[in-house]
């Protein structure tokens, strides 16, 4: 499979169900005081796109989470790692659902 | 689970691990469980059966290679591959012989549960922490 990027609202991303809860409060924390609004150099977040197109973070929740929040509106790079397009996503919730 | 079955799974979440390098190994071990099973719920990790999990291995890293999208590690990335991977490895691959009766995900879940986080979070350090934990305790009931 050729390596797809996409550009898209971190605000829509899907949290994974082992962090349905939202971010980790201190790593956000650490990240916002490492990087505040940057988004240059950020690598892209890592997703599984599933049933509808949607997608579900693998890796990269606190980015996407630091972007929506400092951000809102602001596009970011994704990957998509795999489709699975059997999987029903959208009883995820979103990062912005699960914004502090 | 045998020994030589779970060697072999470990052996190819590395090699899965080589086209993620960004991801921890319980994120990978998440992304493994999610191809196979094909949905996100409570216990991905716990219901993940090795001999699927290992077939969607294959199939993806076949997929990846075939197209040469072996990961490049973009600015920032944070290589999770590092000399961390193969001592959690080999200290799973260790709890697990001593375990049999569980599958790799139960066991991971396990692992996670006694470093006090959760699979996707989970940092490859604090699982080799609770591997030595978990196989402390083992020895212990042991002698």
């Amino acid at each position: 499979m050729a390596r797809e990027f996409l550009q898209v609202d971190p605000r829509k991303l899907r949290l994974p169900w082992s962090r349905r809860e939202g971010t980790d409060p201190t790593k956000l924390a650490r990240q916002i005081a490492q990087f505040g609004k940057r988004t240059d150099g950020m690598p892209p977040i890592e997703v599984a796109r599933g049933k509808d197109g949607i997608l579900r973070i693998s890796n990269g929740a606190t980015r996407a989470t630091r972007v929506a929040k400092l951000l809102p509106g602001q596009l970011v790079d994704v990957e998509v790692s795999e489709n699975i397009p059997n999987a029903d996503f959208s009883r995820l919730p979103t990062v912005e659902e699960k914004l502090p | 689970m045998t020994a030589d079955a779970r060697q072999e799974l470990l052996e190819t979440l590395r090699e899965l691990g080589e086209c993620h390098a960004a991801l921890r190994f319980g994120q990978l071990l998440e992304f493994a469980a999610l191809m196979a099973s094909q949905e996100d719920g409570p216990t991905l990790a716990e219901d993940a059966v090795d001999s699927e999990v290992l077939a969607a291995c294959r199939d993806h890293i076949k997929r990846w290679k075939e197209e040469g999208s072996e990961h490049r590690l973009m600015p920032g990335d944070v290589p999770a591959l590092e000399a961390t991977r193969g001592e959690l490895l080999q200290a799973v691959d260790e709890v697990g012989r001593r375990l049999p009766q569980l599958t790799l995900g139960q066991l991971v879940a396990k692992l996670t549960a006694v470093a006090q986080s959760n699979t996707y979070d989970v940092e490859d350090n604090q699982l080799v922490g609770a591997c030595r934990k978990e196989l402390g305790g083992i020895l212990e009931k042991v002698e």
